[in-house]
């Protein structure tokens, strides 16, 4: 096992209500991790910092918001909430009547997609026998690291 | 730092490089030719056939979205363009579409022979047999069981060993895009080709660029990083509905061309799917090469095959839960199909530029193109059935997830009712529009020959002159059209 990624856009309280909701995106099934495994998080992580800065700051924001709205939909906050209470607050996110609160759920369930199902380890888990190719290098070998499990991964 | 060229063209997708292999022999006699793309030099030792990775040979990493973020935009910035992720299928521009576009000089009669050349310069030809994949052949066995007509895509490929990853970049080359076969021929001629070189603005004469460092693992170009003023007798602006149109807006040419950014048609499309009982493997094989148009005439939408991969596919269900793993984890018997709406052309959908002066796709989808939408997924869900599958995935249905007993209410259970801008997920990769063509100023930003209206040197050559959509996938006629705006620049 290689170096250590270093997590640095979702770390902190930032980190636990990502797990959460992708958790219940991508929800555990027959043996398969889900969505809030480490490694899912980090392929996001590696993504955030390629994007637009002030892209990146909404949606660190948006995990913020997704906390304290926790309180409406179980009296705490979202990471501390059951799984039920947090699958009602995110189908109230989705269908909600406010524009910017739809792109929100939109735009964390895109990310949490993004962050599983590029994931070489997980192509298993969908039957999907991956690239014809697979030794093709990459230049930034640490994204395929972390899709291949084969860096250390600590928040 | 300063140049001076006799002809820059700025963008080498299917209209810059189009332009550049027409004009190449005028390099042969010293014409000083160059051409600047924004994007990085790619060889297809690049193409590692993964999603994460391969999002570099896009725009924003091919999640461009329009400014209220209902629509995800994805086109390409790279030596090549958009042409290097596209699937290679290939239209003529229908000849009552081009009539309708009612641009003087601009026939059926002039593309036929355009599109003919450019069709054997690229080989397009139709696939045979061996190239239809499962999710072809059950496409097909759907349309027929239902008396729909299906037609053969034309597609520009050489020697296609069907890996299906033609949208990541083609590994072998094999897809005939303008990096595979224009900017080669232009380079070989002695057109300067400069890749991650970003023009900023224009005024008369000169253009002011930006070279960034070579990203690693790509191919240098011949101008180290820095700014550059570089003066040249003519201009031809390809960089597309995006690119060329925020350059002549960054540059000022709004107040006297009020219809600049204007106009933009995108091809709002959705992919759909259905899950069958026996393995598909539609991630195998060529992704695409049947269509119906039975619906284009009255309901406005074409229905092609298609698929994408694993992240795309997740995305593109709208789903999450156990709904989305119940889909996933059946990934492999998946069955596609693309809706592709023809969209009207509207003052208020237009590109414009934001506090930083970057461009933005101010878009809205129309009632119209809502329904038509949401009349795609009524027939492609019965095409589904029809060739067996026992579950379809429908974004805007009651219920997504649903078996084969809905199809008695079919028009109830999806409907507009549905449609949640930003919960939907629609997708373009057709952008159309933003220097119009037509007949002068007031409702237009350049003539029939692309040259940009009160500016003898300057030239538009690409998607971008689309008056209207071309209702079809556009790479050959912005091509044709190119290869009249080089016709024109040389009489
Ligand atoms: C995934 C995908 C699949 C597609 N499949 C098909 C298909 O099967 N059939 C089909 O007909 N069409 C398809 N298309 C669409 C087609 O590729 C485009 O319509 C076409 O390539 C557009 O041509 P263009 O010349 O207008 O722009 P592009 O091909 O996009 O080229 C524009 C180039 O200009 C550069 N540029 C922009 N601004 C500047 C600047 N200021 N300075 C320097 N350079 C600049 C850009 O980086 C870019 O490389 C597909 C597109 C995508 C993204």
């Amino acid at each position: 096992m290689e170096s250590q990624y270093p997590f640095r856009y979702l770390t902190g309280f930032r980190l636990r209500v990502f797990r959460a909701a992708a958790d219940r995106i991508v929800p555990p099934a027959e043996g398969a991790p889900g969505g809030g495994s480490l490694s899912t998080s980090a392929m996001v992580d590696w993504s955030l910092d390629k994007m637009d800065a002030k892209l990146r700051s909404k949606f660190l924001l948006l995990l913020f918001v997704i906390q304290g709205l926790g309180i409406l939909f179980g009296g705490k906050f979202f990471t501390a909430n059951s799984p039920a209470a947090q699958d009602r607050q995110l189908r109230w996110m989705e269908n909600n009547r406010l524009r910017l609160m739809r792109l929100g759920f939109f735009g964390l369930s895109t990310f949490v997609k993004m962050g599983y199902y590029t994931r070489e380890e997980n192509f298993p888990n969908f039957r999907y026998p991956g690239p014809l190719f697979p030794q093709a290098p990459y230049p930034d070998p640490t994204v395929r690291r972390i899709s291949q499990g084969a860096i250390r991964l600590e928040p | 730092m300063n140049k001076e060229y006799d002809l820059i063209i700025v963008g080498s997708g299917a209209g810059g490089a189009t332009v550049a292999s027409r004009l190449a022999p005028l390099a042969k006699q010293g014409v000083r030719i160059a051409l600047l793309e924004a994007g990085p030099h790619f060889s297809n030792r690049y193409f590692t056939q993964r999603e994460i990775e391969m999002f570099d040979l896009f725009y924003d990493r091919g999640a461009w979205p329009t400014a209220d973020g209902a629509v995800t935009v994805s086109f390409g910035k790279a030596v090549g363009g958009s042409t290097l992720m596209y699937t290679g299928v290939t239209f003529r521009l229908p000849d009552d579409v081009c009539r309708q576009w009612g641009v003087e000089g601009l026939t059926p009669e002039d593309l036929a022979p355009r599109f003919a050349r450019l069709e054997k310069e690229v080989n397009v030809m139709t696939p045979g047999p061996e190239m239809v994949n499962e999710n072809n052949r059950l496409f097909r066995k759907g349309c027929e069981a239902l008396d729909l007509p299906v037609k053969d895509i034309q597609l520009n490929l050489d020697g296609c060993e069907q890996m299906g990853f033609c949208n990541l970049g083609c590994v072998r080359h094999h897809k005939q895009g303008t990096a595979a076969v224009q900017v080669p021929q232009a380079v070989a001629a002695g057109v300067e080709l400069v890749p991650n070189c970003e023009v900023r603005r224009i005024a008369g004469h000169t253009l002011e660029a930006t070279v960034k460092s070579t990203p690693p693992g790509t191919e240098p170009g011949p101008w180290s990083p820095g700014e550059y003023r570089i003066s040249a007798r003519q201009i031809v602006l390809a960089g597309g509905t995006v690119g060329s149109t925020a350059l002549l807006l960054r540059s000022g040419f709004e107040r006297e061309l009020p219809a600049l950014g204007k106009y933009v048609t995108i091809h709002p499309a959705m992919t759909v799917y259905g899950i069958h009982p026996q393995k598909v493997e539609a991630f195998r094989g060529f992704p695409k090469v049947y269509y119906t148009d039975a619906f284009s005439e009255k309901e406005g939408f074409y229905l092609e095959t298609a698929f994408y991969y694993p992240f795309i596919t997740a995305k593109n269900t709208a789903l999450w839960g156990t709904e989305l793993t119940h889909v996933m984890q059946r990934y492999d018997r998946l069955m596609g199909i693309i809706i592709l709406a023809h969209d009207e052309a509207l003052a208020t959908n237009r590109i414009r530029l934001d506090s930083k002066g970057l461009p933005q796709l101010k878009y809205q989808l129309s009632e119209r193109s809502i329904e038509a939408l949401c009349d795609g997924q009524r027939r492609a869900s019965r095409i589904f059935f029809a060739a067996g599958c026992e579950q379809v995935v429908m974004p805007n249905a009651r219920q997504i997830l649903f078996g084969p007993n809905a199809t008695d209410e079919l028009d109830s259970f999806i409907s507009p009712r549905h449609f949640l801008p930003n919960k939907t997920p629609i997708a373009s990769a057709h952008l159309q529009g933003g220097c119009r063509m037509g007949q002068g100023p007031e409702d237009s930003v350049c003539d029939s020959r692309g040259r940009v209206h009160g500016h003898p040197h300057l030239f538009v050559a690409d998607g971008s002159l689309f008056p209207q959509s071309a209702h079809v996938n556009p790479y050959l006629t912005i091509m044709a059209l190119a290869d009249r705006v080089a016709e024109g620049m040389v009489a």
